[in-house]
């Protein structure tokens, strides 16, 4: 299936802090039971509390830092209306393969943009191989996007002609 | 002696395994459709490596979906129509598992007028709560009336009253 637009709904970097969140609890419930008569091996409970505890207490925090700080600078903003919208045509297109890389870049009108797998932060992290929009050089995009820190956030972009097929929308 | 009622077979829920062995299928499937992107490179290994994930768990899923229709019709349904067999006594030949930090493996086994129990295999439908992690059943001696079905030799736990006084 060819995606032909991308809309901004939800950072997928929840999932991971759930995720932290749910290691971080298991360390809570191993240092409740360190005085559990059942506890077979108390040194290594204690060691596995602390691991658990520390990569969750760390992972959590970072991706909670950082999704907080990606709602009040760029979703925010999206929402009141506060982005700048580019079309034309994309240029120095460059796209990763699967499974080997994991971002894709490319210009529109000089404005550089950066599609990456494992990016925290709100917008599309889609790139075409993952199953995003399969952008070639010479299409025509439209892009609504949030600059921030010197990069460019898309919260929207449309597929609206390819090179060589003809007008699509 | 009074009792009271400290755990009852209320919700159905499918094993862990089923979940899990599902996930790693639907993984399975996806790269396979996705096996045909213009983008993705080494098809072959993408191939094999989808046909892994689809062959084996569904093989096992396929086994373990089974099993639990035959459980949620042979243990839950049957609880729930007033279809199983009950004992009273103190509880012996406890053996207790350890309590594990990461995910429990272990169960507790212990007999009741000589009929065995298990207890603290996730796979198991009924009671799966072992004593290390709080169960209802913890020592030796403990006055009890269970509440179970069986099937296959195995006896799932579907209800347990203790003494108000434990």
């Amino acid at each position: 299936m060819n995606r032909k637009k991308y809309q901004y709904h939800f950072n997928k970097a929840w999932f991971v802090l759930i995720f932290s969140i749910w290691v971080f609890l298991r360390g809570i419930r191993i240092l409740i039971n360190l005085s559990n008569p059942f506890m077979d091996n108390l040194f290594l409970g204690i060691i596995t509390m602390i691991i658990f505890i520390g990569i969750g207490i760390l992972l959590s925090i970072s991706l909670l830092s950082g999704i907080i700080n990606g709602i009040i600078n760029i979703v925010f903003p999206y929402r009141k209306g506060q982005y700048l919208t580019i079309k034309g045509r994309c240029e120095n297109v460059n796209k990763c393969f699967f499974p080997e890389g994991n971002n894709d870049s490319f210009e529109i009108g000089g404005v550089p943009f950066d599609i990456s797998l494992f990016d925290g932060m709100p917008g599309n992290s889609f790139p075409a191989a993952y199953g995003g929009i399969n952008m070639t050089e010479g299409d025509i995009i439209k892009i609504e996007y949030v600059p921030y820190k010197e990069k460019n956030f898309i919260m929207s972009m449309i597929l609206l002609q390819k090179e060589d097929e003809g007008k699509i929308r | 002696m009074s009792m009271e009622t400290v755990y009852s077979y209320e919700y159905f829920i499918p094993p862990i395994l089923v979940w899990f062995l599902l996930l790693i299928f639907i993984i399975g499937v996806y790269l396979l459709v996705h096996m045909w992107h213009p983008l993705v490179r080494r098809k072959i290994i993408v191939f094999i490596i989808s046909f892994c994930l689809i062959v084996f768990p569904g093989w096992i899923l396929v086994d373990a979906i089974a099993s639990t229709i035959v459980t949620y019709k042979e243990v839950y349904l049957a609880y729930h129509q007033n279809e199983y067999f009950m004992v009273e006594g103190e509880i012996e030949n406890f053996e207790p598992a350890p309590f594990e930090a990461f995910v429990s493996v272990n169960s507790d086994t212990f007999t009741v007028q000589g009929v065995e129990f298990e207890v603290g295999n996730s796979q198991n439908a009924g009671l799966r709560k072992n004593a290390a992690n709080g169960g209802p059943i913890h020592s030796e001696g403990q006055h009890v009336v269970i509440y179970y079905e069986s099937i296959g030799g195995v006896n799932y736990i579907v209800r347990v009253d203790v003494s108000a006084s434990d």
